[in-house]
């Protein structure tokens, strides 16, 4: 499963143009309330600046938690409105899940493979290429909810203070006069 | 902005609230076990009556709640069909009440119908053969004996049923193609205070009426194990003892009230016990949490049914 994400996020991002500002990569500690577990998680953004979002992450939850385990799967970001330098988005979470120590859990039903799906708000900062991010979600597989705090870089970005959105850029122009 | 601030803390707090699990992490609750609950129920059941006949006479055999048996040794046979003499010994169980019934876990059932019963009893007959080795004996072929059981309260189209074990369990059937059905009673005549008939089969016999019904219990736990405990539920309109087998009772009749009483021993010997009533108009699932009880207290609980 690992090699998989791997080579999808490779593949994914060999494709890109990055300097097109049209990719973001993303790296963000977790924390799920319900079973005291740290995490970290990784994404790809693919065009951040749109206001609907689709979304490729992982995330992994080490050995020393209650739960150790990986998610992999994909998320929809859409934008419901904007303050100032901020976004503020609603997201759809959908993806796999390998429960790596479940024989340890008194829960019935446990399992190794799961599918789940997640639901959450979030604020991400929309200019700039280094752009933070916070995300609260509910898992609605496991009933439980975690805290994202991350950052993402924008490739594409040509200066400091300008984003991906900087519509003002120098194109080359002849001028028919002195050709 | 504000009320956004507020509603997206208000929806946060309601999911955290309401909908979150720890089922993932938190520890797996030991349930409380018992030891097979057989040994304290046999230490409880009724002594079996003795009775040694040594001659020819006209009065019968009465037990002590009132049973009377007529059986004269000309009916009687060894297994390999040779006749017996004097003296032999006949034995009885008298099960009345509904809590002796219980400790002999001998339901009042036609499976998958329940007996409406007014007593179960057990005649056997014994002998010591010429190598002195004793025997039991057996009836000759068509040949039948006569009983008469009492009761406080007569009912009607009362069958005589015959006792087996099926599949481990205790049974009950009225059917004669076992027995020497030529002339034994299929109803037991309804006396003033007393049920008579004459009797096929040596064994156990009950004074019962069948009655079908399509509403079962399920019994779960969340704090005991229930393997060894025994449960058993008892209708008293009908005076029927239903064992629960695998967690799950006879079916009685809609709108039938029962009281289900459930008893577990543990390695100290201590006692534990649930006892409810339930008023049944479908198949239900009843939870069960065991409470500890004295064998006094159990007994008179059992006395009380």
């Amino acid at each position: 499963m690992r090699k998989l994400i791997l080579i999808l996020i490779l593949c994914l991002s060999s494709n890109l143009d990055l300097k097109a500002g049209g990719i973001g990569v993303g790296l963000s500690a977790i924390y799920n309330f319900q079973t005291e577990s740290v995490g970290a998680g990784f994404r790809l953004n693919f065009k951040p600046d749109n206001r609907f979002r689709v979304i490729p992450q992982a995330a992994y939850y080490p050995g020393f938690n209650k739960v150790n385990e990986y998610y992999a799967g994909l998320a929809l970001e859409l934008t419901i409105f904007k303050i100032k330098k901020y976004d503020f988005y609603l997201l759809a979470h959908g993806g796999y899940n390998a429960w790596l120590n479940y024989e340890s859990s008194g829960m019935e039903g446990a399992k190794y493979s799961n599918a789940v799906l997640e639901g959450g708000a979030g604020i991400v900062k929309n200019s700039g290429c280094w752009r933070p991010f916070l995300e609260y979600r509910y898992n609605g597989k496991w009933k439980e909810t975690n805290l994202r705090l991350g950052i993402m870089y924008v490739f594409g970005c040509k200066n400091k203070g300008y984003g991906a959105t900087n519509k003002r850029r120098r194109s080359a122009v002849s001028c028919p006069a002195y050709n | 902005m504000k009320r956004i601030i507020i509603s997206l803390s208000i929806m946060i707090g309601l999911i955290w609230l309401i909908s979150c699990s720890r089922e993932r992490i938190e520890p797996t609750q030991q349930l409380n076990s018992y030891e097979p609950i057989d040994d304290y129920l046999d230490s409880k059941k009724q002594e079996e009556q003795e009775f040694e006949i040594t001659e020819e006479g006209d009065s019968p055999i009465q037990g002590l709640q009132g049973t009377k048996i007529w059986i004269a040794k000309d009916l009687l046979m060894f297994p390999d069909s040779s006749d017996v003499d004097f003296p032999f010994t006949v034995k009885l169980v008298e099960l009345y009440t509904a809590k002796d019934m219980i400790y002999y876990q001998l339901p009042t059932v036609e499976r998958p119908k329940i007996l409406e019963t007014d007593g179960e009893i057990r005649v056997r007959v014994f002998k010591e053969d010429e190598n002195g080795v004793v025997q039991e004996l057996l009836l000759k072929p068509d040949r039948v004996f006569a009983i008469e059981m009492p009761t406080d309260s007569v009912r009607e189209d009362m069958k005589v049923y015959y006792g087996y074990t099926l599949n481990n369990k205790p049974d009950w059937t009225a059917d004669v193609s076992d027995v020497n059905g030529n002339s034994a009673d299929l109803y037991f005549t309804e006396n003033s205070n007393s049920y008579s008939a004459f009797i096929g089969k040596l064994g156990w016999i009950n004074c019962g009426k069948p009655h079908l019904g399509f509403n079962g219990l399920t019994f779960t736990s969340e704090t005991d194990e229930l393997d060894n405990v025994g449960i058993f539920v008892y209708q008293p309109t009908y005076q029927t003892v239903s064992q629960a087998y695998a967690l799950t009772s006879d079916n009685f009749e809609d709108s039938t009230f029962v009281k289900v009483i459930a008893m577990g021993i543990n390695s100290d010997n201590e006692l534990f016990y649930t006892y409810l009533g339930v008023e049944l108009n479908s198949s239900g699932s009843i939870p069960i949490t065991l409470e500890s009880i004295s064998d006094d207290q159990l007994t008179a609980l059992l006395d009380s049914l």
